[in-house]
C-alpha cells in the first residue's frame, strides 16, 4: 500500500513540488513563529515578584504662578511638608490601602536609575535598578521575600533604613544573597556608609513578556521626600470602582496642598499595557502571520486536492467497487499530504537548526539553540499544518467520495 | 473562469487575502511616514526628538546623557537655519492635565507647550480663532489654542474665543479652536496647546543643556534634507566650541532624522536602524507574497492543463509562444487586479474600523487610542503600492505555469497529453 502510495506521488510529482516547497517555507515560518511564542509566553508565566492589580499612579505636579491659588516664596521645608501631608490625606482615604513616595521605581516605568554595591570583595554585574522609596511601597506593590517575607515586614525593614537586594544580585558568584542578610554593604562608590541587608527579594520584572537582564534591584529608602518624583497607591479590592473618576472630582478641593495639586490618576495596568506595547504588537504580529500561513496551506491544498480528486473519481470508483472500505480510500488521500509534510519536515529542520545555529531566532535562558525548544517547536508547527492538511483535503475528498460509483464509471 | 468555479473562487480569495494582509502591513507603515494634516509636510520634516550629551572632565572620566534638549539648545543648534522654512521647539512628551471652566468637573487632556512656529511648521486647521504668535510666547501669556473635541465637552461648543478655561488650575484665555488631531501625528499631537514660556515642566534644564524640548525643522521647498543635515552639523560643531571642551558637548548620532528614521527612533542613546527595519518589512512582503503566489501557481497549472488543447490550436494557427504567455499572464491579471481590489478595500474598512487596536503606537506619551481616517489610509502610493503588489504576485503566480504551458508541443497538446 506504502509503495502504492509513493508511486501515486511520484506520478503527480509536478504539482507535489509546488506542494512541498510550499509546505517547506510554510514549516520553517511557523517553526520560528512558534519558537517566538514559547519564549514569549515562558517568560510571561514566569514569577514577576510584585502584584499591580488595583494599584494606580497618581501624578503630582506644582502649580504655575499664574494660578490664584499659588503660594509665593515657599521654601523647601515648606514644600517637604506639604508633600508629607498629600501623602497623609492620600493614605487616610477609606478607599486606599497603602500609599507611597519613590524615584523612578514602579513597574512599568522606562525610567530608572542605577546603583552597584559591594559586599566583602564581591562587586555586583550589569545594570542594578536602584528604587529609592517610603516604606509602604512594599505593600503598594505586594513585593516577596525570598524568605517568604511579608510585603509589611519589608516595609518595616526598609524604615529602618536597611536595604533590600534581589536574590541573584551576587549570581555570578554561585551565592544566593539570602546567605548574606543581616550583613552590611557598600553603595555605588561610597565606602564610608554601611547599609545592612535587611533582606533578599525574588526577583522583581522588568517587562512581561522580555528578559532584558534587567531584573536586578536594591530598593532602599527613600530620604528626602522631595525627590519622590512618583507617588503610588493601592486601592482595597472592594473599592476600585471609578476610583480614578472619584478621586479627580475631589482633587480640587481636598486634595491640594500647598503649591501641589493632582495632575491625573493612571492605572498600573493602563501603564504596563502601554510600556509593553511593542511587545505585544509583535506578538499580535506573529500570531497574524500564523493564522494567515494556515489559511494558506488550507487553501492551497483545498485547491490541490479540488482537481487531484475530480480527475480521480473514476479510480476512487474502481477502488470502492473492489472493496475498499470509505475510510481507506480517505486515508490514501490523506496519506498523501502527511507524506508530504513528513518528507519535507527534515530539510525544515534542518533549516531551523542553522537559523538558530546562527541566532536570528529568539533569545531566552541566555541562548538561541537548545535542542528540546527546537524539536518541540518544530514539533508543534507540524501538528498546526498537519490539521490543516487534514481539513483541506477532506473537504474535496469527502466530495469525491459522494459520487456512486455506477455514475463515475458509466463513461467506461 | 466559469467552467471551474470552485478553483477560481479560492483563487480570487487566496489573492484577495494576500494582498489584504500587504496592504495592512503597508498601512501600519505608512501612518508613520505618509502625510495627513496636521504633518502634511513630513516629506520636508527634519526631527531631533531627543540629544546626546557627553562629557570628558578631564580626569579621564566620561558621562554621557541622552533625552530632550533645553531651549537655548534647540535655538542654537536648529532655529535659524538657511535651508530651513522654519524650526518650532515643542514638550518632547504629551502632558496629561485638566482642564475645566471654574466651578466644573475637571476634564482629563493631553497637552504639550509650544513656540509659536509651531503652527508654521504643522498644518492645523482652524475652526474659529487663531495661533497664539511670537510675542504672546515671549512674554508668556497664558493662552490656549483647544480642539473642538475638548471645547464641546469643556464649554458645549466651539464659539468660546476670548474664554477662560483653567489648565491645572491656572486660567487660560482660549484664542483657537482646531480639528480634533489624531494620535497618529506623533509630533503634533495634542489636545491644548500652550506657550512654552507658560509651563514650568517645558522650561525646566539640566545638565545646562538639555531640557523637556523636541524640534521639528521645515525645509524650505526645493532645498535637500542633506543640505540641511549638514548645516546642523556645522552648528553643532559651532555650539560644542562655545561649550568649551570640558563642558557637556553634543553628539549628533545622525540628528537630525528624517521622518522615516524619526518612526523607529526608539531609543535617545541609540542611532535608529532603518535599513534594518528595511529589510525586515522587505522579508515580511516576501513571505506574503511568495507562500500564496506558491498556492496560487500550483491552482493555475490545474486550471491550464485543462486549456492544453485550446492552447494547442492557437499554437497550430501560428500563435508564438510569447504571444501564448503574454495572454496567459493579462488574463490572470484581471483576475489578480480585481481579486486585489477587493482586498485593498477590505484593509482599508479593516484599518478604519480597527484602528485603535491595529495602530496602538508603542512608547506612547499618551493612553488615548490612535484614530485613523480613510484620508491617512488612501494615499496615492497606497494604490501605486496595491498596483505593484497585484502585479509581482501575478507574475509569480501564473510565470512558470504559463512558460511551461506555452512550451507544450502543438500535436501533444490537441491531444490532450502534457510534455
Amino acid at each position: 500500500m506504502n509503495k502504492k502510495l509513493i508511486t501515486q506521488i511520484c506520478n503527480e510529482w509536478k504539482s507535489n513540488v509546488w506542494l512541498a516547497v510550499e509546505l517547506l517555507i510554510v514549516s520553517v515560518v511557523m517553526w520560528y513563529i512558534c519558537d517566538y511564542m514559547y519564549v514569549r509566553f515562558a517568560n510571561y508565566f514566569d514569577n514577576r515578584g510584585f502584584d499591580i492589580e488595583h494599584c494606580y499612579l497618581i501624578e503630582i505636579d506644582n502649580l504655575t504662578e499664574q494660578s490664584p491659588y499659588f503660594v509665593e516664596n515657599q521654601t523647601y521645608e515648606m514644600a517637604l511638608a506639604d508633600k508629607e501631608e498629600l501623602l497623609e490625606r492620600l493614605a487616610r482615604r477609606p478607599e486606599i490601602e497603602a500609599a507611597a513616595y519613590s524615584n523612578n521605581s514602579y513597574p512599568y516605568n522606562g525610567s530608572n536609575s542605577g546603583i552597584s554595591m559591594v559586599l566583602d570583595t564581591m562587586y555586583t554585574y550589569g545594570y542594578v535598578i536602584r528604587r529609592s522609596v517610603t516604606p509602604d511601597y512594599m505593600k503598594v506593590f505586594r513585593y516577596e521575600g525570598a524568605n517568604g517575607e511579608t510585603p509589611e515586614q519589608l516595609a518595616e525593614m526598609i524604615r529602618r533604613g536597611e536595604i533590600l537586594t534581589s536574590e541573584e544580585l551576587l549570581a555570578h558568584y554561585g551565592k544566593n544573597m539570602k546567605e548574606f542578610v543581616g550583613q552590611e554593604a557598600f553603595l555605588d562608590r561610597d565606602t564610608v556608609t554601611h547599609h545592612r541587608i535587611g533582606a533578599a527579594i525574588k526577583k522583581v520584572r522588568y517587562t512581561d513578556w522580555q528578559d532584558w537582564g534587567m531584573n536586578q534591584t536594591i530598593v532602599l529608602l527613600l530620604e528626602d521626600l522631595n525627590y519622590g518624583n512618583e507617588c503610588v497607591v493601592r486601592v482595597k479590592d472592594n473599592m476600585d470602582k471609578n476610583f480614578r473618576e472619584n478621586l479627580m472630582a475631589v482633587s480640587g478641593k481636598e486634595l491640594r496642598v500647598g503649591n501641589l495639586y493632582i495632575r491625573d490618576v493612571k492605572s498600573l495596568a493602563d501603564l504596563r499595557d502601554n510600556f509593553q506595547r511593542s511587545s505585544t504588537l509583535a506578538i499580535r504580529n506573529y500570531l497574524t502571520g500564523m493564522g494567515f500561513l494556515m489559511l494558506n496551506v488550507f487553501l492551497g491544498l483545498l485547491g490541490a486536492f479540488w482537481f487531484r480528486t475530480q480527475q480521480r473519481v473514476k479510480e476512487i470508483a474502481i477502488r470502492k467497487v473492489s472493496g475498499a472500505t470509505r475510510r481507506s480510500v480517505f486515508m490514501r488521500f490523506i496519506g498523501e499530504g502527511v507524506l508530504i509534510l513528513s518528507v519535507v519536515t527534515l530539510p525544515a529542520i534542518a533549516l531551523d537548526f542553522w537559523i538558530a545555529k546562527s541566532g536570528l531566532n529568539a533569545w531566552f535562558n541566555n541562548e538561541y539553540l537548545n535542542w528540546d525548544r527546537l524539536l518541540i517547536c518544530a514539533a508543534v508547527s507540524y501538528l498546526i499544518i498537519l490539521i490543516m492538511i487534514v481539513v483541506g483535503i477532506a473537504i474535496p475528498a469527502n466530495r469525491a467520495m459522494k459520487t456512486e460509483p455506477a455514475e463515475a464509471l458509466h463513461d467506461e | 473562469m466559469r467552467q471551474q468555479p470552485v478553483l477560481s473562487v479560492i483563487s480570487v480569495i487566496g489573492t484577495a487575502l494576500a494582498i489584504f494582509l500587504i496592504m495592512v502591513v503597508v498601512m501600519l507603515n505608512q501612518v508613520s511616514v505618509a502625510p495627513f494634516a496636521p504633518e502634511s509636510n513630513r516629506d520636508r520634516f527634519l526631527h531631533a526628538k531627543y540629544g546626546s550629551i557627553k562629557m570628558d572632565d578631564g580626569g579621564g572620566n566620561n558621562y554621557d546623557s541622552n533625552g530632550p534638549y533645553s531651549y537655548k539648545s534647540i535655538e542654537s543648534l536648529y532655529k535659524n537655519l538657511k535651508g530651513a522654512e522654519a524650526t518650532t521647539a515643542y514638550t518632547s512628551y504629551n502632558i496629561s492635565g485638566n482642564v475645566n471652566v471654574v466651578g466644573e468637573p475637571p476634564v482629563k487632556i493631553d497637552y504639550i507647550g509650544t513656540d509659536a512656529d509651531f503652527w508654521r511648521v504643522f498644518d492645523f486647521t482652524f475652526i474659529e480663532g487663531k495661533p497664539y504668535d511670537e510675542a504672546a510666547v515671549e512674554s508668556g501669556l497664558p493662552q490656549a489654542v483647544i480642539t473642538r473635541g475638548v471645547a464641546r465637552k469643556v464649554f458645549g461648543g466651539t464659539d468660546v474665543i476670548g474664554r477662560e478655561i483653567q489648565l491645572n488650575y491656572a486660567p487660560f484665555t482660549v484664542v483657537g479652536v482646531v480639528e480634533d488631531v489624531s494620535t497618529l501625528a506623533t509630533s503634533a499631537y495634542a489636545q491644548v496647546w500652550i506657550p512654552f514660556t507658560v509651563d514650568h515642566s517645558s522650561t525646566s534644564i539640566w545638565n545646562g543643556v538639555m531640557g523637556t524640548l523636541s524640534a521639528t525643522i521645515l525645509v524650505k521647498d526645493g532645498v535637500s534634507l542633506e543640505e540641511v543635515h549638514e548645516e546642523c552639523q556645522r552648528k553643532l560643531d559651532a555650539y560644542n566650541k562655545e561649550q568649551g571642551p570640558n563642558n557637556w558637548n553634543f553628539v549628533s548620532r545622525g540628528r537630525p532624522y528624517d521622518q522615516e528614521a524619526n518612526s523607529v527612533a526608539f531609543s535617545s542613546n541609540n542611532e535608529p536602524d532603518v535599513k534594518g527595519e528595511r529589510r525586515r518589512r522587505l522579508i515580511v512582503y516576501l513571505i506574503l507574497l511568495i507562500v500564496p503566489a506558491v498556492n496560487l501557481s500550483s491552482m493555475t497549472e490545474s486550471r491550464l492543463r485543462r486549456r492544453v488543447s485550446e492552447i494547442g490550436v492557437r499554437r497550430a494557427f501560428g500563435s508564438t509562444r510569447s504571444a501564448i504567455i503574454r495572454q496567459i499572464i493579462m488574463e490572470n491579471m484581471a483576475v489578480t487586479l480585481l481579486a486585489g481590489m477587493v482586498g485593498l478595500l477590505m484593509s482599508v474598512a479593516f484599518a478604519y474600523l480597527a484602528d485603535a487596536m491595529l495602530f496602538a503606537q508603542p512608547f506612547s506619551s499618551t493612553l488615548n487610542p490612535p484614530k485613523a481616517d480613510v484620508s491617512m489610509l488612501l494615499q496615492w502610493s497606497t494604490f501605486l503600492w496595491a498596483l505593484l503588489f497585484c502585479f509581482v504576485l501575478n507574475l509569480l503566480s501564473t510565470g512558470i505555469p504559463a512558460w511551461r504551458a506555452s512550451r507544450t508541443s502543438v500535436v501533444n497538446a490537441i491531444s490532450g497529453r502534457q510534455n
